[in-house]
């Protein structure tokens, strides 16, 4: 489903991703751990298109998407739904309007019965109801983030990239989310990548772990592999997610 | 404390003791930077008063709320640097305004500072030249340098990594423990509440619960707090709220 061969990047004289290469398989979810400023974020722009790689290819469907041009690159991004951190609605718009927003733009075809039937079920999707017809700022920080997953599937993404969907937010907060990214992924059935510092959250809900440090990978397997892994940075990881005493 | 309709304080009490490190944990959105801003005299509360050093903020007179306030350091979540200053200037520019050292005294104290949160070979680099972590180290530094009696850190470690946030806390403390000083922290992270509290304190529905230790924080009857600090999803704070 998503690959990528020997992936290098560079901005000037610095090397951010030093030949990364790995696949994850239609369905999966792959977790990407990693300290601050070791590239984890730089990867999953690469997917986009909002980076390119210094060399190296990537492949979404069997098809190398590095080397395309911006228009190309539009039929690749529509089967892309990316989460960002922020939650980064349109707050003079309801929480109707901003999930209907992608949907009449990418499918002008829906009559305004099926937009309104499509907005209530993927709100239906991350468990919010009766909140259509208010604006952002009326909802807490958490329903705005859930807001977001909801305009994200709503156009039918293949693919879900995440960019630390749960930094910063209370332990509460980031379980819901956690969970929710299970729950979608599995339930849409997609291919979902998710940028992380959290160990804890990745060892509750990844098919696969890699683990970043200085744009190499340092070490990857399942959440039990990874949990008997004697690399230090997996081990400072673990012991981290320990001391929180975060249950899940 | 008011903000248009229904308290978002409800008469709270906290007292911290001098040298005392209080981390305030809670759900977002809730009071807990509000508190801190009071603490800091960003805020007036509605009703009732802060005291520093037996002293009322908001009664006190102009000069007298002036010295108050210089005994305190805070760092804010988006650590708030000078875009347009090196690393070293950052942290020379309050200490020239705040303080009657001379030039050599202040550079002096810039190397100091820097070392401490080992920075010192990015002295001459700009904020947007460095990493986030860095860019909290310096915002510490920033703070400490004015050697506050008080320190308030609003999310000192939001945004980064757990093992960058172990080593930042443990540079806190460290200088915490030099300095002698008395921290009010703001957290969401609980691995970094447990490494730096003496007490911790949960802001929720108005209140303030003082928890305690780690182990009576995870001992705790309220249900609010034995949900909170574990993450559980069941009980009775919901997102809603």
């Amino acid at each position: 489903m998503i690959s990528f061969k020997n992936v290098r990047k560079s901005f000037g004289e610095r090397e951010v991703l030093k030949g990364i290469s790995f696949d994850v398989p239609e369905g999966q979810i792959l977790f990407i751990l990693g300290t601050s400023g070791t590239g984890k974020s730089v990867l999953l722009k690469n997917i986009v298109g909002l980076l390119k790689p210094t060399s190296g290819e990537i492949y979404i469907d069997e098809q190398e998407v590095s080397k395309l041009t911006e228009k190309q690159m539009f039929p690749i991004r529509r089967k892309c739904g990316m989460v960002f951190q922020q939650p980064a609605l349109f707050d003079s718009l309801t929480i109707f309007e901003n999930v209907a927003f992608g949907l009449r733009k990418h499918q002008p075809e829906l009559t305004e019965t099926q937009v309104r039937d499509r907005v209530k079920e993927c709100l239906a999707l991350v468990h919010l109801h009766g909140i259509e017809s208010k604006k952002p700022q009326e909802i807490s920080y958490g329903m705005q983030k859930r807001v977001s997953l909801a305009r994200t599937v709503a156009v039918n993404p293949r693919i879900l990239l995440f960019d630390e969907p749960t930094t910063g937010l209370d332990p509460v907060t980031t379980n819901a989310i956690n969970n929710l990214i299970l729950e979608l992924s599995r339930k849409l059935k997609t291919t979902s990548m998710v940028v992380s510092h959290d160990m804890q959250c990745a060892l509750e809900i990844a098919d696969h772990i890699l683990v970043l440090d200085k744009g190499s990978i340092v070490d990857q397997g399942t959440p039990n592999q990874l949990k008997k892994s004697k690399q230090p940075l997996v081990q400072d990881f673990l012991k981290e997610a320990l001391n929180a005493e975060i249950s899940h | 404390m008011n903000f248009g309709d229904g308290p978002l304080l409800n008469g709270v009490s906290l007292n911290v003791a001098k040298g005392e490190c209080v981390v305030l944990i809670g759900p977002s959105g809730k009071g807990k930077t509000v508190l801190l801003k009071l603490l800091a005299g960003l805020l007036k509360p509605t009703g009732g008063s802060v005291e520093v050093s037996g002293s009322d903020l908001n009664a006190v007179s102009r000069e007298e709320q002036e010295q108050l306030l210089l005994k305190m350091g805070m760092l804010f979540q988006k650590n708030a640097l000078f875009d347009s200053l090196t690393v070293g200037e950052n942290i020379a520019f309050p200490l020239r305004e705040k303080t009657p050292l001379s030039e050599a005294e202040i550079q002096n104290k810039v190397s100091y500072f820097l070392e401490a949160v080992g920075l010192d070979h990015a002295r001459d680099l700009f904020p947007d030249e460095i990493s986030g972590g860095m860019q909290k180290r310096l915002g510490i530094a920033r703070a400490l340098a004015l050697a506050p009696e008080i320190l308030l850190y609003d999310d000192p470690t939001a945004g980064l990594d757990p093992i960058t946030s172990r080593k930042i806390i443990d540079l806190v403390m460290r200088l915490r423990e030099e300095q002698k000083s008395t921290v009010v922290a703001v957290t969401n992270d609980m691995a970094r509440a447990y490494q730096m509290a003496d007490r911790i304190a949960m802001v929720v529905d108005g209140e303030v619960i003082v928890t305690g230790t780690k182990a009576q924080t995870l001992a705790h009857k309220d249900p609010r707090v034995h949900q909170f600090v574990r993450g559980l999803l069941q009980g009775p704070l919901t997102e809603d709220s």
